[in-house]
């Protein structure tokens, strides 16, 4: 029985040693060596828990120690129990950080002058540390992945908006903006050489504008000296009496015109008699026909006939020959 | 095929019954046993007997199967964890997952197998041997003689024992990680910190208590209401065994549910 009662003392007793004792060698705390707490404030401290390690220049010093909120909610009080041995920085602060990306936070002492950027919480006891927490990684890739979403977001409706129709049409409206630049460049050319001739005959127009102005004064001072001195007068009186004159040769000349016209009226029937009696001659038809059954007289009648007729012929042709019209 | 279901409904309907009239029975049991906790003189002499018999003697199976978990732990990690997760990971898994889980559980299985049926067989055959009966003809109260001895037992000792087997899976796990992988004493202990919180250890003492309590109570419970002779606490130590496994592995879903 005693036996058993030992064995049993030794198993509990090694258990609970081994229970307490590797809890805290794993919780950091030394025997061996003296500690010292410090406190500092921060306006969050994300995942760091209790306990988690302390470290200087990548060296572990000491333990997060206790971990409160202020009264007033304003701040978290962290405890950090330091070694004894261990001197910090004239302007010692601490950073809070992840360790790694497995969920690990830990607490850093670094020198404030040395991270000028850092927005540490300022406490208004001097004896406490100034405090920073760095965001969580899992924070940052969190705003990281909204961001990526975003820009899928964008890429999609760029994706949907600009297709291969698109970009044809874009690329037809980048040549035809070419060919109009090309088009208008020319026109411009075009037009500063018509408007440079433009401007020529407008320059020789004026001259000739001013020529024919001169000119035109001259002859308007002409006219005025002219009209001064009464011979428009004498002009339009001349000019009067020559259009009666013109009146009265028109008179003449009609009534030429209808006597000429009388006689050639009697002229043709006067033919036509001279055919109807050679038609009596040749059929033997009539008194002068039998006279001239005779053909001498017959042959110089019809010769007779035939100078007639070139007569008449030629007084159609010609009446000037045998009418003679004098005006003055 | 309505006759059919009927007998199913009914089957049920037992098997319900018969559930909670063991847990009744067992509720009963356990009354008995806390109101033997008066009986000091009758139970003091015995505890540490028990303690012996159930912690002690048990500590080489238990500190084997943990010392083997811990080197698995170690190479099935380092396979694990490869490219970007660090290697110091490893101390962090073969630490927390012996601490809080397998130190616990296993080192609760082993002991369910071996004191648990010890205990149904024990009792059981005293109770077809009818010793339990001459106990109560004694005046003797059977639950602070038999039950209340063994419950207090396992109740201590059982974390006592997981203690030391998450210790050594630990260091097994350690030795695992500095002989057999690329790992270095303090890369494997910055591991181990890292996310070690002293809950753990009260979470798994909490753990092994209530198994403990588990194991020698069903065990007791089962041996105390052997029937049919030698068959009978054949039954009786393999329903302590099956009882205790599945209360074990009930009771660590709950505290982690509860607890974590």
């Amino acid at each position: 029985m005693r036996r058993n009662e030992v064995w049993v003392g030794v198993v509990i007793l090694l258990s609970v040693v081994i229970a307490v004792a590797g809890s805290f060698w794993l919780r950091g705390y030394r025997l061996t060596r003296g500690t010292t707490t410090v406190e500092a404030l921060f306006s969050g401290v994300g995942q760091l828990p209790d306990g988690a390690s302390v470290k200087l220049r990548g060296v572990t010093i000491g333990r997060v120690n206790g971990i409160a909120v202020e009264p007033d909610g304003t701040a978290v009080r962290v405890g950090l129990a330091l070694n004894t041995d261990v001197q910090l920085p004239a302007d010692a602060a601490v950073l809070i950080a992840p360790e790694s990306m497995f969920g690990d936070w830990g607490a850093e002492i670094v020198s404030r002058s040395a991270n000028p950027r850092l927005d540490f919480f300022e406490p208004s006891d001097p004896g406490v540390l100034p405090g920073f927490s760095i965001p969580d990684l899992s924070r940052l890739t969190a705003t990281a992945d909204q961001i990526a979403e975003n820009l899928a977001t964008i890429t999609d409706r760029v994706e949907v908006a600009f297709t291969q129709e698109t970009a044809e049409n874009l690329r037809l409206v980048i040549e035809n903006v070419g060919r109009v630049s090309e088009q208008v460049a020319e026109l411009a050319d075009a037009q500063i050489g018509a408007v440079e001739e433009l401007v020529e005959n407008v320059r020789t127009s004026t001259g000739e504008v001013q020529e024919a102005a001169a000119l035109a004064t001259r002859t308007l001072a002409e006219v005025e000296r002219l009209l001064s001195g009464g011979v428009v007068d004498s002009i339009v009186g001349d000019t009067r009496v020559t259009a009666a004159e013109f009146r009265r040769l028109a008179t003449d000349l009609r009534e030429t015109t209808t006597g000429l016209s009388t006689t050639l009226q009697f002229a043709d029937s006067t033919l036509v008699r001279f055919e109807r009696i050679g038609r009596e001659l040749e059929t033997g038809e009539g008194t002068l026909a039998q006279l001239l059954a005779d053909s001498t007289v017959a042959v110089q009648t019809q010769s007779a006939l035939m100078q007639l007729t070139l007569l008449l012929e030629d007084f159609r042709e010609n009446p000037g020959r045998y009418v003679r019209l004098s005006i003055f | 095929m309505a006759g059919k279901t009927l007998d199913f409904v009914g089957a049920t309907g037992r098997a319900a019954l018969r559930f909670a009239a063991t847990v009744g029975e067992w509720g009963v049991l356990m009354q008995d046993t806390i109101r033997g906790l008066r009986a000091v003189r009758i139970w003091g002499k015995l505890v540490f007997e028990q303690m012996m018999r159930i912690g002690v003697a048990s500590v080489p199976i238990a500190l084997f199967i943990a010392a083997f978990t811990g080197i698995v732990l170690a190479l099935q990690a380092s396979y694990t964890f490869t490219g970007a997760v660090p290697v110091y990971l490893v101390g962090s898994l073969v630490g927390k997952t012996m601490i809080i889980e397998l130190g616990p559980v296993l080192t609760g299985l082993a002991l369910a197998g071996r004191v648990g049926a010890s205990i149904a067989a024990e009792l059981g055959t005293m109770r077809v041997t009818e010793q339990i009966d001459a106990l109560e003809t004694m005046a003797y109260d059977p639950a602070a003689y038999l039950v209340l001895p063994r419950v207090l037992a396992g109740a201590v000792m059982f974390p006592a024992v997981t203690l030391l087997a998450s210790a050594l899976g630990i260091v097994a796990g350690w030795l695992t990680a500095i002989q057999l992988l690329d790992m270095s004493t303090p890369e494997f202990v910055r591991g181990l910190e890292t996310f070690f919180v002293p809950f753990d250890v009260v979470f798994s003492v909490i753990k092994s208590f209530s198994f403990g309590l588990a194991v020698t109570s069903l065990g007791c419970f089962f041996g105390f209401r052997t029937r049919g002779g030698a068959a009978g606490v054949g039954r009786a130590a393999t329903s302590a065994v099956v009882a205790s496994s599945m209360v074990i592995l009930v009771f660590d879903a709950f505290w982690a549910a509860v607890l974590l």
